[in-house]
């Protein structure tokens, strides 16, 4: 009986998990609209470059990393490895890209951003 | 040889893929920024990847460090009654180097048996249960609560049980490695 009932519970939740739009953290935001604009050259080091100097973000190294650990097991980032660079130590290269639930997730962020700021021209430093 | 120490550091806390890439980004940013930023930033990104572990499955972790603590338990138990069952057999230094064999050899053995027993978690686990022994003893100590035993002092207790972390970790890298 209890089993029966642990596993309704399972199905029903993850179908929730399945229907839920994923919402993304400004942080989530500002890594996958790094990674768009860097396309085939998103990696740590240019990621937190890119952050940096469009953003003015200073990231650490571990809230990034784990960060992108967390936006590729939610399926909106995919990764593959380069290869091996001698300015890294013979290390490969982790490459990063968006993938099209990421980009979904991001562009129903950007659009609600969008509504939000529609008649308040916040922008150009005019509060309608 | 010190690039492979952090690379090996990450990966015992994350994929070998993974750890490759985050080691060799701070390689190449080490160029720039200099050997005090990589430490520090190899130091922290460890912390955040264990700290990122534990907030996945904060529950399933803390059973895993609970069953580690279970089973340190038995050689912690097993030293303190070597020692303090034959206070007259052993002097002060056979009875301490009996305690430390007996509690680093049991670390080394829980750490293994943790990390082969629970391949996903056992690592995290066996951080997290470093972190919160080193607290109650720092807790205890900062308290006074004295733990001699008999012939071996109380300061001697508290290096021991502290000293018991490298080979609970080192236990636990050797078992993840195998598992």
């Amino acid at each position: 009986m209890i089993a029966l009932v642990a596993l309704r519970w399972h199905l029903n939740y993850n179908a929730v998990q399945m229907a839920a739009p994923i919402n993304l953290g400004e942080f989530e935001q500002l890594i996958l609209l790094a990674i768009l604009r860097l396309r085939d050259d998103a990696y740590g080091v240019t990621i937190r470059a890119e952050l940096a100097g469009r953003a003015g973000r200073r990231v650490a190294p571990g809230a990034l990393y784990t960060t992108l650990e967390r936006l590729e097991t939610k399926g909106l980032i995919s990764s593959h490895m380069s290869d091996p660079t001698p300015q890294r130590g013979g290390r490969a290269k982790r490459h990063v890209a968006v993938t099209a639930a990421g980009t979904k997730a991001l562009r129903r962020s950007m659009q609600a951003y969008e509504r939000l700021l529609d008649g308040l021209d916040l922008l150009r430093g005019v509060h309608a | 040889m010190r690039d492979n120490l952090v690379e090996t550091l990450f990966s015992l806390l994350t994929s070998a893929d993974h750890a490759e890439a985050i080691a060799g980004d701070l390689i190449q940013e080490r160029q720039h920024r200099g050997s005090r930023w990589f430490w520090w930033h190899a130091f922290a990104t460890a912390v955040a990847l264990w700290a990122s572990a534990v907030a996945r499955a904060p529950l399933r972790t803390l059973l895993v460090a609970a069953g580690g603590f279970a089973l340190f338990a038995v050689p912690m138990v097993a030293g303190v009654a070597a020692v303090s069952l034959f206070p007259t057999l052993f002097n002060a230094l056979v009875a301490w180097s009996l305690l430390a064999i007996i509690w680093w050899g049991g670390a080394l053995w829980t750490g293994a048996s943790v990390a082969a027993l629970a391949p996903t978690r056992g690592m995290t686990a066996c951080v997290t249960l470093v972190v919160l022994g080193e607290a109650l003893l720092l807790s205890l100590w900062v308290a006074g609560v004295p733990l001699d035993l008999l012939r071996v002092t109380t300061g001697l207790v508290y290096t021991t049980a502290g000293g018991a972390a490298c080979p609970l970790l080192l236990g636990a890298a050797v078992g993840r490695r195998h598992a």
